[in-house]
């Protein structure tokens, strides 16, 4: 992972969909704890098992959300990409990983501190409720999307 | 639209001029007329009614360029009785077709605007003509993106011209499979995945959609979201045609016969009849 300027940071964050209309005094405080980062193609992100301290707003490049299936290897279930949000385990308790993320490509995010916000979020109810809306839909719309996943869409219906 | 210059209820012969496979389930059959007359000539979006004589008949998708004057060409999935005979079929051997029938993708309209192709597993056949017609004409249209979803990476159809097309740079095209094994560096998620990353004007911008009805629906929904309205989303709908002249009615869906007033439709004709439970 490489880390680029703090500026950079809050300027991708200012500008990033999940973000989108959100209270600029809430964008600056979150801009606090922002970074930007790098991986290159093949680059481990997190395992399954690490502490969930962070999360990811994926601005360009694409990374996969892996299972690790003895005798299979790594598994993807799913990737993000552009837009998308990485890593969610950081906002519910026990704060673990339950995937693997790899980057498949090059890829530029910023990274936040997801502990940093707990805290603020407990101070700030209107804060917390603010983000859990958020990650909330985030975890809905992924649910909806594997249940479809599971549905073996393209078989035997058309 | 061409005129027919033929009884619709009886079949034409045409011999198998070439049989690729494509995926360990799917075929194309490239057709020429055994009287060595010259195929028909279709839209983009219609079908043939395809005659496995002692077998059955069973509506098929036309996947070739509509300006192949030589052969008519259809890729097929097996998924029952007909199909599965069709998958034996060898270089030399004859079917009937009947055709072609059905409401194609209005082309026309989506002249001087951005297009969105969405597919969902063999529906991106009954698209690949418009591709055809598209890369044709190529400056007609604007920013023109492929969406497709399958069920694997070794599902997916029309490998080398999706790679072709993708290197020709004036059209995006994002390929996404259900589940994948270690090795494959593209997409997992289904289709609507694609849609958010799309820079879309909502307001020159048409969708064409084909694929499962559960897909299109979710598709729709995210098309939507985007800002497209049911005035610019088109989809190619299924049902079990048999006459393909809206005589018989067993493809009846609601108040329209899918083989004589689709199989494509504006959203906005059929809104509320697309994923109706009773329906």
């Amino acid at each position: 992972m490489k880390e680029h300027a703090a500026e950079e940071a809050e300027k991708m964050l200012a500008e990033h969909v999940f973000f989108r209309d959100l209270d600029p005094a809430i964008i600056k405080m979150l801009s606090s704890s922002a970074r930007s980062v790098s991986f290159d193609a093949g680059e481990p992100i997190y395992r399954e098992g690490n502490e969930a301290d962070r999360f990811f707003l994926i601005e360009t490049g694409r990374v996969a959300i892996q299972v690790f299936v003895t005798g299979r290897g790594s598994v993807t279930v799913y990737t993000v990409g552009p837009g998308d949000i990485l890593g969610w385990s950081w906002f519910y308790s026990p704060y673990r990983r339950r995937f693997d993320a790899t980057a498949l490509e090059k890829t530029r995010a910023v990274m936040l501190e997801g502990a940093f916000l707990r805290e603020r979020a407990e101070e700030d109810p209107r804060l917390g409720y603010e983000l859990l809306k958020r990650f909330s839909l985030v975890a809905v719309n992924r649910l909806q999307d594997m249940t479809l996943q599971l549905l073996d869409l393209y078989g035997r219906h058309l | 639209m061409p005129e027919h210059s033929y009884t619709v209820m009886e079949p034409v012969l045409y011999s198998i001029e070439r049989r690729k496979r494509e995926t360990r389930d799917t075929f194309t059959l490239e057709l020429v007329r055994e009287d060595g007359g010259a195929p028909m000539r279709f839209w983009p979006g219609q079908f043939n009614m395809l005659y496995m004589f002692g077998v059955g008949e069973v509506p098929i998708s036309i996947s070739g360029d509509p300006l192949d004057e030589a052969k008519i060409v259809h890729t097929i999935r097996s998924y029952g009785s007909v199909t599965h005979k069709m998958a034996e079929l060898r270089r030399g051997d004859v079917i009937g077709v009947r055709g072609p029938f059905g409401r194609p993708w209005p082309l026309d309209e989506l002249e001087g605007g951005d297009v969105v192709l969405a597919a969902g597993g063999i529906g991106l056949a009954p698209l690949r003509p418009v591709i055809y017609s598209i890369l044709g004409r190529r400056q007609r249209f604007g920013d023109i993106a492929l969406i497709y979803g399958e069920r694997t990476p070794s599902d997916i159809l029309f490998r080398t011209l999706l790679e072709q097309w993708r290197g020709r740079f004036d059209m995006k095209i994002e390929v996404t499979v259900d589940s994948a094994r270690e090795g494959w560096r593209g997409s997992v998620g289904v289709v609507t995945t694609l849609i958010p990353g799309l820079r879309l004007d909502a307001e020159r911008t048409r969708a064409l959609i084909c694929g499962p009805q559960i897909m299109m629906t979710h598709t729709i929904r995210a098309l939507k979201d985007k800002g497209l309205t049911e005035e610019r989303i088109h989809v190619s709908t299924e049902r079990n045609m048999k006459c393909g002249e809206g005589i018989c009615g067993h493809c009846q869906l609601g108040t329209v016969l899918v083989c004589r007033d689709g199989p494509v439709f504006r959203l906005s004709e059929i809104g509320t009849l697309l994923g109706k439970r009773e329906l």
